[in-house]
């Protein structure tokens, strides 16, 4: 069954086209990894799936409901079913950091404080990060705040956790470690999730099928072992990782 | 047709149009529940304590200058007695709220701007739209309470200030007579010179902050949009708050005794 459906999607920014007809279809319980090269509009489909960007054409389902022709108040109660991983860790710069993920917890459900602390420790160690509760995100580094937004994500156990580019700027190890937690996350409460990401081999990790966004559309989808034998030239370059091939420089 | 349409989108009345749609969202939503009352109460003790230095001094000081002129100026005339009773109105309606209003305006206003846009263009604002927060309401309703609140606070102490700085001057300055300086003030004042100026503060803080909220919340572009979206909180309610001030004093009467 369909969980999210994404139909000819069109958005510019002014002169600018960034998506013009993506269509996409996950299931429920699947792991769907969008790649494509930098500023090519992974973020900005990303945003149109929980509602904010509003597209100039086309249309998203959620269950089979219609994201884009939801009140904002709809779409605020349909947020309880998500979770978003932001590129730049988005973390509350005036909150510490137990209760950046406390926040949503608040907001969604009816915890006592101390079931909140053991749920925001619990999310910090799955992401390896112990005693940071009191820390302000201006005291940690740069992929510390990244894991922090991850726990933030993963501590309201949603039904849809969409990740954007959740291992940029960790190093190696830390990174393959977070691939394998999201896998963990995807098998322990199956979950659907969306990951976009420029890391290869996180991507083949993690992924039950993968589409590569190129200008403004999908231009193929399939499994891992597909996508590593495709015959798509520009694919094939961008799994490669080459500068020579049909995907231009502007 | 085209160009209409164009230059409406562009123009003045688009900007104040949809800064009235958002100001408007974001009143209503004050009377709705869950209200934010540890966040109201926060931005409260910030305004109140970050103007509390800089509405001192003006309130000071403006009181001060403006008695020294008007008693020179009266005195030409013989009729420095009289300057006082001048000094009660002006300063309770229209200096103290207008200069106090404009000192929040670059005070609060610059910094609600920085802060929200800050928000926006690290993605925060939409992390709180996806945590199911209204960002609207979560930010720009309490800080529209908390100003409309704390600005007749402020004009009052700058009453207070301003009518000592004036005290200053005539008395212990030009040496008039303590008792004929209080009772010139008291001679032509009456309490709707204060609730005219409160009426002012009220409006004049709801101006600041929902236009510094809008612009903060609308910001794009990295630091520099941040930069500008703060310059352009505070001129555009600088000038709100000096319209709004005239059409005050256009329908409310001056005075309420006949
Ligand atoms: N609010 C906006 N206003 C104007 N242009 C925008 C806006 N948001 C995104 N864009 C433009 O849309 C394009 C796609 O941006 P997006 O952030 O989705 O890229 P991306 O694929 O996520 O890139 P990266 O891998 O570097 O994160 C860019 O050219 C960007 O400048
Ligand atoms: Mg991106």
């Amino acid at each position: 069954m369909n969980h999210i459906e994404i139909v000819n999607l069109h958005k510019s920014f002014g002169e600018k086209k960034v998506l013009r007809g993506v269509n996409l279809t996950v299931k429920r319980g699947e792991t769907f990894v969008v790649i494509g090269g930098s500023g090519t509009g992974k973020s900005v489909l990303m945003k149109h799936i929980v509602g904010l960007i509003k597209p100039d054409k086309g249309d998203i389902f959620v269950d089979g409901e219609s994201i884009v022709k939801m009140s904002k108040k709809e779409l605020l109660k349909k947020m309880r079913k998500f979770a978003y991983v932001f590129q730049g860790a988005a973390l509350f710069d005036s909150l510490n950091i137990r209760e950046n993920i406390a926040f949503g917890l608040r907001r969604f459900f009816d915890y006592s404080e101390d079931e909140i602390s053991n749920i925001v420790r619990e999310s910090l160690e799955s992401v390896g990060l112990f005693d940071v509760e009191q820390k302000m995100p201006s005291e940690l580094s740069g992929g510390m705040k990244k894991r922090v937004g991850l726990a933030r994500a993963i501590a309201l156990k949603p039904e849809i956790i969409l990740y954007d580019e959740p291992t940029t700027g960790l190093d190696p190890v830390m990174s393959d470690a977070i691939s394998r937690l999201i896998n963990q996350i995807s098998e322990k409460y199956r979950v659907t999730s969306i990951v976009i990401t420029h890391d290869m081999k996180s991507a083949f990790t993690i992924a039950d099928r993968i589409g590569m966004l190129y200008q403004g559309e999908i231009i193929e989808t399939g499994t891992v072992e597909e996508i590593k034998n495709t015959s798509n030239l520009i694919l094939k370059q961008f799994i490669e990782g080459s500068s020579e091939g049909p995907i231009q420089f502007i | 047709m085209k160009l209409i349409r164009r230059f409406l989108n562009s123009s003045i009345f688009f900007l104040l149009g949809d800064m009235a749609i958002f100001s408007f969202e974001a009143i209503k939503n004050i009377f709705s529940p869950p209200f934010e009352k540890k966040e109201t109460l926060k931005q409260m003790f910030e305004i109140g304590v970050s103007s509390l230095q800089v509405v001192s001094l003006t309130s000071l000081f403006t009181g001060m200058v403006f008695s020294l002129q008007t008693y020179l100026g009266f005195k030409k005339f013989g009729a420095e007695a009289y300057s006082a009773s001048i000094m009660g109105v002006s300063i309770t309606k229209e200096l103290v709220p207008v200069l106090v209003g404009l000192m929040v305006a670059g005070r609060v206003g610059a910094s609600i701007a920085a802060e929200l846009g800050t928000m926006k263009v690290t993605e925060q604002i939409d992390a709180l739209f996806t945590l199911g927060t209204d960002p609207v309401k979560f930010l720009a309703s309490p800080r529209i309470i908390a100003a409309s609140l704390m600005l007749p606070v402020l004009v009052i102490y700058g009453d207070v200030i301003g009518i000592i700085g004036s005290y200053i001057v005539d008395v212990l300055v030009m040496e008039m007579n303590p008792t004929n300086f209080v009772e010139s003030i008291l001679s032509h004042f009456e309490v709707w010179d204060i609730i005219t100026g409160l009426i002012k503060a009220v409006s004049f803080g709801t101006i600041i902050a929902s236009v510094s909220s809008y612009y903060g919340m609308r910001t794009e572009g990295g630091a520099e949009g941040v930069g500008k979206a703060t310059t352009f909180a505070v001129v555009t309610s600088s000038v709100l708050i000096l319209v709004a001030d005239f059409i005050w004093g256009k329908i409310l009467p001056f005075s309420l005794k006949g």
